[in-house]
């Protein structure tokens, strides 16, 4: 019962806009899977998840030696789907037979069902997808520093909705410090960064990621280019309850991910808006609106 | 300057703008799972013959098919038994039975069945009342056909040796699942 909300929750955290008087419920969709179809039905989210988490930390690596930073800022970030992440190689569950291999779609796939075919009048029908073309995350961000030349970010939200949603909750720390204190005179600036999230949907849904990264940014007037190579991992753990009787749990990895991040700021005093690109398994955009307050 | 904010003003709302990127109005294809069981008890010498009424409702109620959904098929995926013997049970070798829906067989032949904690698949169904099953359960829950007529499920059999007491519990199970479009946003 928890599932049956938990689900429009998820959507309702990244989805920003969205018509949700017609939303079903998301759990029908894997409820037809056990662990072994349900894994990769469900993979392409937790990638998308997991990369998006660890996105749109940074708009620039200069961290000042001792001095007041604050930057508050709404971080938005979109997964981009592409066509191989939207089909699995599925096999029906349960007693049916025969158990012959079929292509269907995952959660991000065509909406269109599949149906195979048994002996005398049997048949089972795998679910369709949500036609997903990108997964969009919008993420509250918090960086405070500097204490020589180290900042610390916070990402937090959390909110109870109902008794049968009992909690939703996302906490992001992360930390930087600035390499090229060490290195005056250098064009650029460059700092090192470790983040993790923590995210959980009541009993249905947790999910951790961590990000280590070394960024760079290099500033002009009003004007911050900015790329970053990270190493990221995250896995989500999913509970829910198979075909109404049974049930099942198991968790999805995405890790050993190197990430290329290439972007821009414009600090236009004291709005700071950023476009970032993240070249990935799981490739993305992030976008950041925030306002930066600096001690002169 | 003033270039690439006007990029950012347009790429932010674009980005924001559209949910989740779903196609809008693009229908997804929902698959509800259901299952009909039936458990029997017997402490008898001879054959049996017995049957239960599902009524519409005793199905539909289960489903939570969602208001506005299009009802597009019905899937019977499987037909399974399993005999469970009790204390005293005295016809060893199981039973040989034949199952019914609507007074139509439901087995292609009948089965011959052992003691099983499993449940066992038959095989081979009469495809005639599976087609016929499928079209009745598709009437109970689409929204434009009205049908009340009850759905009977009966077993009969004889316990093996036919002349020994059969004391056990004998269940029947169908699995399927209701196929629905609906537009997710």
């Amino acid at each position: 019962m928890v599932s049956k909300y938990a689900w429009l929750l998820l959507l309702f955290f990244i989805c920003l806009t969205g018509n949700f008087a017609k939303a079903q419920q998301l759990d029908d969709y894997i409820a037809k899977y056990t662990a072994a179809n349900g894994k990769d039905y469900l993979q392409p989210l937790a990638n998308a998840f997991g990369a998006s988490l660890n996105s749109g930390l940074y708009r620039s690596a200069a961290i000042k030696k001792r001095s007041l930073q604050v930057y508050v800022g709404l971080i938005g970030t979109s997964a981009i789907i592409s066509d191989q992440k939207k089909t699995f190689v599925a096999q029906p569950e349960g007693l049916f037979e025969p158990k012959a291999p079929v292509e269907v779609s995952t959660v991000f796939g065509s909406g269109e069902s599949v149906t195979v075919y048994g002996e005398n009048g049997t048949s089972y029908t795998f679910p369709g997808g949500l036609n997903v073309k990108a997964f969009p995350l919008l993420i509250p961000q918090v960086t405070v520093g500097s204490w020589w030349g180290t900042d610390l970010t916070v990402r937090f939200f959390t909110y109870n909705f109902n008794k049968n949603i009992d909690r939703v909750n996302l906490l992001g720390l992360g930390i930087r410090h600035s390499i090229s204190q060490y290195f005056p005179g250098i064009p650029v600036e460059i700092a090192a960064g470790y983040f993790w999230h923590h995210f959980t949907l009541s009993d249905f849904l947790k999910a951790n990621s961590s990000l280590i990264s070394l960024q760079s940014s290099y500033t002009k007037d009003m004007v911050t280019f900015y790329g970053g190579l990270g190493y990221g991992n995250s896995n989500m753990d999913i509970n829910y309850v198979f075909e109404k009787e049974d049930p099942i749990a198991f968790g999805l990895d995405y890790n050993n991910n190197v990430r290329l991040t290439l972007g821009i700021a414009l600090d236009i005093e004291p709005v700071v808006l950023n476009l970032g690109y993240t070249l990935a398994r799981q490739s993305l955009i992030s976008v950041g609106v925030g306002l930066r307050f600096e001690k002169k | 300057m003033k270039y690439i904010l006007n990029i950012l003003m347009l790429v932010t709302p674009v980005l924001f703008g559209s949910g989740c990127f779903v196609e809008k109005d693009a229908e997804t294809d929902l698959v509800l799972s259901f299952n009909l069981q039936e458990t029997y008890s017997f402490d008898i010498t001879g054959g049996f013959n017995e049957s239960r009424i599902i009524a519409k409702e005793e199905f539909t109620d289960n489903l939570d098919i969602p208001e506005g959904a299009r009802v597009k098929k019905v899937d019977v995926e499987y037909v399974a038994a399993r005999i469970v013997e009790l204390p005293g049970n005295t016809a060893t070798e199981g039973i040989k039975m034949q199952a019914f829906v609507n007074g139509s067989p439901f087995f292609a032949r009948e089965e011959a069945l052992g003691f099983s904690q499993d449940l066992t698949v038959i095989h081979d169904l009469n495809e005639t009342t599976v087609v016929a099953l499928r079209e009745q359960l598709f009437t109970y829950v689409d929204d434009n056909i009205t049908n009340d007529e009850d759905l009977i499920i009966g077993i009969q059999g004889i316990p093996n040796p036919t002349d020994k007491t059969l004391r056990a519990t004998i269940t029947v199970r169908l699995q399927g699942a209701v196929t629905i479009a609906s537009a997710f946003f």
